[in-house]
């Protein structure tokens, strides 16, 4: 009868913990897609943000589809951080510089899918563009299994962004995006 | 008894004005009939119905998709983008089968005007950064993916939230709004038996005022898209 007992919670520990990981899993994909997994990025008060790298770029090629701003070069500097304040303000956030969870979720609800909702196109998937009387600006994105990743047309890139690269959403390093097994 | 009567005096009227004047009565009488029957034409004709927001996209690729019929009377135009030229944007694309059509709407008005300083953005001042007084023009995106029937994935923060609306003799569709005081983007997206559909836009703060449509605005719009072709 013990035995018995004792094979019962063997059996309801595993299935706890195969539902916990499952959760975690899920949690972790929502994270990814809604950009809340992100580092904080630029002008943050007490913790300083990362100041170059992949989440830079995101950052600045956002900027650049919705307020024209450049240089898109992975490096946070006095402009980024104005224009960071400029898209804040515009979005109904507090202009502070930071790019901490509400920046991010705001700045990811305006990506939209290029392709259908379920198929894969088999590139840069996402892409932002507003309407601009002067020229065409946008920003595109990839989103792989493993994480995002920031495609800058050329033209935008400059050094040591290169065009026709997408470059995962990393800090400090600027890295090719690419999922490891 | 003899009656006396007052003579009766006879005016001569000379014949030529006798044909003028009856001539000036012809002339008016047929001008005022003239005018009585355009003016009855005029009534018969129906009252003018609302335009039909299509017709911003006839002659594109968009022009045989289900699309928006109605849209905000701020709404000045719209900018069609194919897939081909999406896919020509980036090069490398594996296919177009099921890249979506974008329409991209333009608004009127002070706050839905781009306001960008044209000036290096390290020399930006902080009176316009954190005022609002940079930034896009507001405008309406509408995406269209036929023969899909997904939408995309559920965002989700401390800033988010998602609701289910009625649209008007239609689907349910998926509202989600990054509600920063008020402010920030909304997206509304769903699916009916042709195709899968997102209407995108930002309610932005502006020295001006608000900027972008409203909310009901956007529903509305959804609303009324209807299949063409």
């Amino acid at each position: 009868m013990a035995e018995r007992s004792t094979g019962l919670v063997h059996i309801a520990g595993i299935v706890v913990g195969v539902a916990l990981v499952a959760y975690m899993v899920s949690f972790g994909d929502q994270a990814r897609n809604g950009w809340t997994d992100r580092d904080r990025v630029g002008a943050c008060d007490n913790i300083a943000g990362d100041t170059a790298g992949g989440e830079v770029l995101a950052v600045q090629s956002v900027l650049w589809a919705v307020e024209g701003y450049e240089p898109v070069d992975s490096k946070w500097d006095r402009g980024t951080e104005n224009a960071t304040r400029a898209f804040q303000s515009y979005a109904g956030l507090p202009a502070d510089g930071c790019v901490a969870d509400p920046t991010w979720v705001t700045m990811r609800a305006l990506a939209v899918s290029i392709c259908a909702p379920g198929h894969d196109c088999g590139g840069p998937d996402h892409r932002i563009a507003l309407a601009s009387p002067v020229e065409p600006r946008e920003a595109w994105f990839a989103a792989a299994d493993c994480d995002w990743g920031t495609y800058v047309l050329p033209g935008v890139a400059r050094s040591p962004v290169s065009s026709g690269q997408t470059y995962a959403f990393r800090e400090d390093e600027l890295e090719p995006l690419g999922c490891k097994d | 008894m003899v009656t006396n009567l007052p003579d009766s005096r006879r005016i001569d009227v000379p014949p030529a004005l006798a044909v003028g004047g009856i001539a000036a009565l012809v002339i008016v009488a047929l001008v005022a009939l003239v005018g009585w029957i355009s003016g009855l034409l005029g009534s018969e004709e129906p009252p003018s119905a609302a335009p039909d927001a299509s017709d911003l996209t006839a002659g594109t690729c968009a022009a045989d998709l289900p699309q928006p019929t109605w849209v905000p009377d701020g709404v000045t135009g719209a900018a069609v983008e194919c897939p081909e030229a999406i896919s020509g944007r980036i090069g490398y694309l594996a296919s177009t089968d099921h890249i979506g059509t974008w329409v991209v709407y333009s608004l009127s008005g002070d706050a839905n005007a781009e306001a960008l300083p044209g000036s290096a953005p390290e020399t930006w001042k902080r009176a316009d950064t954190d005022g609002g007084g940079i930034h896009p023009a507001a405008s309406i995106v509408f995406v269209a993916y036929p023969g899909a029937d997904e939408i995309s994935e559920e965002l989700h923060g401390a800033n988010v939230t998602v609701d289910s609306v009625d649209l008007e003799d239609g689907p349910k569709a998926r509202l989600t709004r990054v509600d920063n005081n008020g402010y920030g983007p909304v997206r509304l997206e769903w699916t009916d038996d042709d195709g899968s559909y997102l209407l995108l836009t930002v309610v932005g703060r502006t020295p001006a005022g608000r900027a972008g449509p409203t909310v009901d605005e956007l529903i509305r719009m959804a609303s009324s898209v209807a299949p063409q072709g």
